[in-house]
Parts: C-alpha cells; sequence; structure tokens
C-alpha cells in the first residue's frame, strides 16, 4: 500500500491535507443537520428543523396580513384595539388623559393579559 | 442512518467517561501533546480517535479504531482535532448534550487563557456539570420570537430584537438582575425589558408574538424626545433604552459607570488635541456608548479609520495662545458589546433631511486596536440593523445570528438567511460583541468532591 515513488508520496499528503480539511469543513454543517434530527428536550418537537417555504416563517406560520392581526389591550381605556392600530389610539389616548399616571404592576397585568389572548 | 435517530444507543455516560472526557478536551484545548499515533499501524494520522474508555489511539480513516471499537466493546470516541465524540456503532459523530456543553466550555477557558498568558494555573479546574443540571431543559429555539408592530413600531423591535440576542444581555437578565417583584419604582424600563425576556424565552408557543405594549408606553412616559405616533429612529431608541436602564439600575454620573449596562456597552474614547506650535496636548477622555460613523469609505475599516484619523482645528492654546491645532480620537477602552452607527440619515444646508444609500461593506469578524493600539479586541458580528425605503416611509429590520444560523427578523416574521445576504445588506447599525466571553463565576466554580 505504501507508494513507492517520491510522486505517490506527495499525492498521498496532499490527498490527507484535503481530507481534513474538508472533515472540519463538513463537520459544522453535519452537527447542524444532525442536531435538527434530534426532538427538542424542552417543547418535544423537531424545532431546529425550519420550514423554508415562500410566504411562512421558521415554525410554518403565515406571514401575517391584516385579516390576522391579534388585538391588544389599551392601557388607558381597556378597550381592544387592532395591533397594527395600537400606537395611533394610544396617542389619542395619551392626548386625552396625559395626567393620568399608570403605575407598572397595571402595565404588568395587562400584559399578561395580552399573552393569553 | 445506522443508529436510533433520537440518540445514541451505545453512549451510556458513566461518570469515569466523564471525566476522561474532561481531561481530553483539557489536552486538545490546551495544545499540550496529544497523542495522535495510531496503536496498530503506528502512523501519525490527520483524524485520530482517542477511546473513551482506555487510552488507545486509533485512525479514522484507516479503520484500525472501528477494529479496536469491536474488539474491547469500546464504542465512544473523541476525535482529538475538535473533541467531537464518535460512536463507532452509529459509524457516525454524536452530540451528547452534557458533552457538548463540556466541550463548549473548555475549549472558551483554553482559549481564553492563552490570550491572556498571566493568569496563574489554579485555573485549570475541572468544569462542574451539576450547576447547568438543575436547570430545566432549554428550547433550542428559545428567543426566537417575532415582535409584532404597533403601528410604525419597527424601529423599537429590531433595537429589543438586537438587546434579547445579546448574550451579555441575555444571561443578565437571566441572572434575576431586575424584576418587577424587587423593584420600587411605579415605572420601569427595565421592568417591561425583564418581562419581555421572560415572556420570549419561556414562550412554547411558536404561533404567538410579543406584542411591546408595555415598551410603548412606558417609552411615551419617560422619554419626551420619542413621544408621538410617528417613526423614530431606532440608534435614537437604542442610546435612549441604555440611559433609562442605566439610571433605574443605580447608575450614577461617575466614570467609569458601574452599573451593569455600562458594563456591557460602555467603553472611553480620548480626545487628544495637539498644539501645533508648543507641541503641548491636552487629553479628555469621553465615555463611548456607540461609535457613529459617517459613510465616507467603502468598507467598515475604513469609516472607522477616518473616524480616528487627525483632523484641524480650531483651538486657544493655554500656553502659547496659539490657534493651530490636530484633534485625534483613540479608542481609549473598548466594551464588550460595540454598537456602530453608520449615519445614513442627514441634513444638508437646506435643512432638509436625506437618506444616503450608499453601500458600506462590514466582516462578521472584526479586530479593533484600543490604548494607543497596544491591545486588541476580537469583535464578532451578531446583529445588523437594516433600514429600507425612504426617510418618511422607511422599515427597519434586522438580522440575528443565533445558533450558529442568521435569521432575518422583519416584525413577526423570522425567516432562515445566509450569511452572505447578511453581510452584503445596507446595514444602518451594526452590533458586535466580543468573540471570546467569559464570565467570572466560571473562574472561580468549585468543585463539588
Amino acid at each position: 500500500m505504501q507508494p513507492a515513488s517520491l510522486a505517490g508520496i506527495s499525492c498521498t499528503i496532499f490527498e490527507n491535507l484535503l481530507k481534513d480539511y474538508t472533515h472540519e469543513l463538513t463537520q459544522t454543517v453535519h452537527k447542524n443537520a444532525k442536531l435538527s434530527l434530534q426532538k427538542c428536550p424542552a417543547c418535544n418537537k423537531h424545532c431546529r428543523q425550519y420550514c423554508t417555504k415562500p410566504g411562512y416563517d421558521i415554525y410554518g406560520n403565515s406571514v401575517q396580513t391584516p385579516s390576522n392581526v391579534p388585538y391588544y389591550s389599551c392601557l388607558m381605556c381597556k378597550r381592544e384595539i387592532a395591533a397594527s392600530r395600537y400606537a395611533a389610539h394610544l396617542e389619542k389616548c395619551k392626548g386625552r388623559s396625559l395626567s393620568n399616571a399608570t403605575s407598572y404592576s397595571t402595565l404588568f397585568e395587562d400584559d399578561n393579559a395580552d399573552e393569553e389572548d | 442512518m445506522p443508529g436510533d435517530v433520537e440518540g445514541c444507543q451505545h453512549l451510556k455516560l458513566k461518570p469515569a467517561d466523564v471525566e476522561n472526557y474532561q481531561k481530553i478536551c483539557t489536552q486538545i484545548f490546551s495544545c499540550h501533546f496529544v497523542p495522535r499515533r495510531c496503536s496498530t499501524c503506528k502512523r501519525i494520522n490527520k483524524r485520530s480517535i482517542r477511546c473513551l474508555s482506555c487510552h488507545s489511539v486509533g485512525c479514522l480513516w484507516g479503520h484500525h479504531g472501528e477494529e479496536h471499537a469491536m474488539e474491547h466493546t469500546h464504542m465512544i470516541g473523541v476525535d482529538v482535532k475538535n473533541g467531537h465524540t464518535y460512536c463507532f456503532g452509529c459509524q457516525d459523530y454524536v452530540y451528547q448534550t452534557e458533552l457538548e456543553t463540556l466541550r463548549f466550555k473548555i475549549k472558551n477557558i483554553k482559549a481564553w487563557q492563552s490570550d491572556h498568558k498571566r493568569l496563574p494555573e489554579k485555573y485549570n479546574q475541572m468544569v462542574c456539570l451539576e450547576a447547568y443540571r438543575k436547570y430545566p431543559p432549554v428550547c433550542a429555539t428559545a428567543g426566537l420570537r417575532g415582535i409584532q408592530n404597533l403601528g410604525a413600531t419597527c424601529f423599537m423591535s429590531v433595537i429589543l430584537q438586537s438587546i434579547l440576542h445579546n448574550p451579555l444581555v441575555r444571561n443578565l437578565f437571566f441572572s434575576g438582575f431586575h424584576t418587577s417583584t424587587d423593584c420600587k419604582r411605579p415605572t420601569c424600563m427595565t421592568c417591561a425589558i425583564d418581562d419581555m425576556f421572560s415572556s420570549i424565552y419561556n414562550s412554547k408557543n411558536k404561533s404567538t408574538f410579543y406584542g411591546p405594549t408595555a415598551v410603548l408606553n412606558l417609552m411615551w412616559k419617560l422619554s419626551k424626545s420619542l413621544c408621538g405616533y410617528s417613526q423614530q429612529d431606532g440608534h435614537e431608541f437604542f442610546v435612549y433604552l441604555l440611559d433609562q436602564m442605566h439610571t433605574e439600575s443605580g447608575g450614577g454620573t461617575s466614570m467609569p459607570c458601574t452599573c451593569p449596562i455600562h458594563r456591557i456597552f460602555s467603553g472611553s474614547l480620548k480626545n487628544v488635541v495637539t498644539c501645533l506650535d508648543c507641541k503641548k496636548e491636552r487629553v479628555a477622555v469621553d465615555p463611548l456608548m456607540d461609535i457613529s460613523l459617517d459613510i465616507n469609505e467603502p468598507t467598515l475599516q475604513g469609516c472607522l479609520e477616518r473616524f480616528v484619523s487627525k483632523e484641524k482645528v480650531q483651538y486657544s492654546c493655554h500656553s502659547c495662545g496659539s490657534k493651530n491645532a490636530i484633534k485625534q480620537l483613540v479608542f481609549d477602552k473598548l466594551p464588550p458589546t460595540i454598537c456602530m452607527q453608520l449615519k445614513r440619515f442627514e441634513q444638508n444646508n437646506f435643512a432638509m433631511s436625506t437618506k444616503i444609500d450608499k453601500q458600506v461593506s462590514y466582516p462578521a469578524f472584526l479586530r479593533m486596536r484600543y490604548n494607543f493600539n497596544q491591545d486588541d479586541v476580537d469583535y464578532q458580528l451578531y446583529s445588523v440593523v437594516c433600514h429600507k425605503g425612504t426617510l418618511d416611509t422607511g422599515h427597519y429590520i434586522a438580522y440575528t445570528y443565533y445558533q450558529n444560523q442568521w435569521f432575518l427578523l422583519d416584525d413577526t416574521t423570522i425567516v432562515e438567511v445566509k450569511e452572505s445576504e447578511v453581510l452584503n445588506s445596507q446595514a444602518y447599525l451594526l452590533f458586535y460583541h466580543e468573540r471570546q466571553i467569559l464570565y467570572s463565576d466560571e473562574m472561580t466554580v468549585k468543585t463539588e468532591n
């Protein structure tokens, strides 16, 4: 198996160097691919397998459209406002009650309520 | 693929194996002598697998390691080049969670020690795994969530995403640095940020998004310049957010500030003014929260070199009264996290704001010199904020590096992108952090033996 000529030895050394370099390069991709096959211990799903379809995010949710915009409760007047109009509504609400001092605990409670929606 | 896809059945992970793995990884990443000669053919190989059970070394490509594994039922070996575990039963590399944690931490500690050679040898301690076993498992995509646009609030979302994925800020809030149960303030932005971290990193539902209603309310309440329903500047919100969190975490006005936010983001800059006649120097030290760069060069390094280049200034020398002087900025201390703003929004002579659409290339890894070029820091890009469109109707998006992968965060939509797309974007804010981050607790951890 040992090459007998100098050219053969040089080819063997070069082949080993190239093989080692290729091995190191593919190891990173291989690790990511292999980890994506394992189930996540926290949520018990293959959450590293990202969706790559156009029009969807990595979790397979379709891109948000005006029809499926969530609603958030206004912290001033407690009405449910569409998310895309929340800032505009808050400016009007804030203008009406500029002296209203809202404590953070109120914000915290309403933020928890937002999560349950 | 042979074997179970859920994991390697040959890996039993006895305590002796974990201890052996620590020793092997310590040798590998300390650049000490690691035996690479195959025990069978006595040849030094490029790829050698060292047995985890005994001290035998076998070649991976010549199959002598496999012969040893089958003969003695020693299935698990360690690649002596990078420390990854190889299973001869599965004929594949396996990435067990605890061994990967050990490998990663030993590699980081050894890399940090080799850069700072003054450390004594007492820091060569065993990494304790018990500290990580008592926590529940973390989802591999924890933290990757979209942020809802509440109506022209994308400038806020991109900054919040960059804060969320900064490893130092993340670990700061995970350590219970500031929580609403302990805070006494009626309105506190840091409590809202802490709540945001909890909501996003604890969320298991991948079809919901975070609505930054509390941050928006508090921003309008606490900040006068950012109040009002209009498109604001992302960089302005970033500066405001750091300043607000600095105030709310007990930061004072002394320099250098010791609050946790400034220890992450703040460095110092020396302003050296030299009189051209009597050569007297006047040095002023200013805090460095971020670097605002004019777009006059095609590369980030060129913009930085222009930032620290000498320029003539109008000056009144106290010694000789001369009016000719040279000013130069010098990085005195660089922070663990640095934010660079490429000034794309400028006002011309007619007080009209315009946007500069020039392309500036920036590297994924950046080396910066400081302390009069005596020391340097290696930075790694982890977040990019881009502005698309015109000045009035533009839109902010963010790219974030997460688990060896780049993601595009566009409000509620997160997609996977290639690094080439990130590096060819029209960046507005660039976030870098130190490549090797070592926490002080890892140097003083005590073994529980």
